[in-house]
């Protein structure tokens, strides 16, 4: 057999070609990794490029620009909405002395009057003067009905009740002093 | 290699070097070697920093969008408040809560419940203290006090004190102390300086009226209303409110 002719691939060189093989799969997936790096970095840029925010950066300038054709009338606007926020609560916290009085009044009977009336911090001071204890009693009565309600007052205290003599002897009138806490 | 590679000085140096070692190993790892290190790089200068640009490009736009959609709205809703309806209600919520002092209110305010109620008051005096300096702009005082005597039955009294709560400016009565000689009204009168920090934004939403808001303000309104149909001030009292003015303090 003739040693310089030889069909089949030595053992080495199967080893070779093998490694070869390998470097060239490695060669591929590295050439493909760099234009898929640089494919990706393409597209990014074309979408940085076409991106909207310019358009809608003049659209917004332009809004701004109008609305600010309208300034005091925003500002007036504003106003108005802070103002009244103020004033509902000015009005939710003030007292309605006025109102408390009235519903006092109303249930007064004809022979009875007040004759002093003093109200600080919804604590009401008040001096009645009655010619018959039937209708004072018949208003304390009603105070309690309202204090139980919870209607204009929560409290009613009677401080003091006299009864005026004259120089016969007979009752003239009756006076109470009442104090009062309002709702 | 490494002495044949400091030999290279032209083109055709190149080229030999090339075609001598292209089918070598050491050509193959040097040629994926350097297409890796180059990937790397287009990766970490080029890419990571793009991406990092189109997150941010994209919260700015969706800022920008907002931004946008909030302008529209406020242009829609400013195109529905007429402007005579918008002075109207701002005159009548500064007529309500005044932005300083409001003197010559509180004397008018005073003299309508006076007509009103039917009760006679004596000569009164308040003081007024700064009027639109800034001190005054920063004290946190929001109410000027008032004392008043008046003549009158206890209905009288009654009346005057519901006509006083229904006039503008806001008024709210803190004392009173009636008696055989009279009545004597502690009343406070409401102010409030203009926001010194307030900024307009175009952006944030404006600030349409609440049902409740508008229900106040129609109320107030219709106190206006009352106060505008009231009956003319007879000469004495026009004399007393002079009175009154004269003896302000400065």
């Amino acid at each position: 057999m003739d040693k310089d002719i030889n069909l089949l691939y030595s053992k080495k060189q199967l080893s070779l070609n093998k490694l070869a093989l390998r470097v060239r799969f490695v060669r591929w997936i590295a050439f493909s990794v760099f234009f898929l790096v640089a494919g990706v970095s393409m597209m990014f840029f074309l979408l940085l490029l076409a991106s909207p925010l310019p358009e809608l950066q003049k659209t917004e300038s332009d809004l701004t620009a109008q609305l600010s054709q309208s300034h005091d009338k925003i500002l007036k606007q504003t106003l108005l909405s802070i103002r009244l926020t103020d004033i509902a609560q000015i009005t939710a916290k003030r007292s309605a002395y006025g109102d408390d009085l009235a519903s006092l009044r109303a249930d007064l009977p004809a022979s009875t009057t007040i004759t002093d009336f003093a109200v600080e911090k919804n604590q009401v001071t008040m001096s009645l003067r009655a010619s018959n204890l039937e209708d004072l009693q018949t208003y304390f009565d009603n105070l309690n009905t309202l204090a139980k309600k919870k209607k204009v007052l929560s409290q009613a205290f009677l401080n003091s009740l006299e009864a005026d003599v004259d120089k016969d002897g007979q009752v003239v009138d009756f006076s109470a002093s009442i104090s009062l806490t309002l709702l | 290699m490494l002495n044949e590679i400091s030999t290279i000085h032209s083109f055709e140096d190149i080229r030999l070097f090339y075609f001598k070692y292209k089918d070598t190993p050491y050509f193959s790892i040097g040629m994926i070697s350097f297409v890796c290190l180059i990937s790397l790089i287009l990766f970490w200068k080029a890419v990571l920093p793009q991406l990092e640009s189109w997150f941010s490009l994209q919260d700015q736009i969706k800022q920008v969008n907002e931004q946008i959609t909030a302008l529209q709205a406020n242009q829609t809703t400013l195109g529905t408040i007429s402007s005579a309806t918008l002075d109207d209600q701002f005159n009548t919520a500064t007529q309500s809560l005044p932005y300083a002092k409001d003197f010559a209110g509180i004397i008018s305010a005073v003299d309508d419940a006076t007509i009103i109620s039917g009760v006679q008051r004596d000569d009164y005096a308040f003081e007024v203290g700064d009027l639109s300096t800034q001190s005054a702009q920063l004290s946190p005082e929001t109410s000027l006090s008032l004392k008043i005597t008046l003549r009158g039955d206890i209905g009288q009294v009654q009346q005057f004190l519901q006509a006083v709560n229904k006039l503008l400016p806001l008024s709210e009565v803190v004392t009173l102390s009636y008696g055989n000689d009279g009545a004597t009204v502690g009343l406070i009168f409401f102010y409030k300086y203009l926001p010194t920090n307030l900024q307009i934004n175009y952006t944030d939403p404006l600030k349409t009226l609440t049902p409740e808001q508008s229900a106040l303000l129609k109320k107030l309104e219709g106190w206006r209303q009352d106060l505008m149909t009231l009956p003319v001030p007879s000469a004495s009292n026009s004399a007393e409110v002079a009175t009154q003015s004269a003896s302000l303090s400065p």
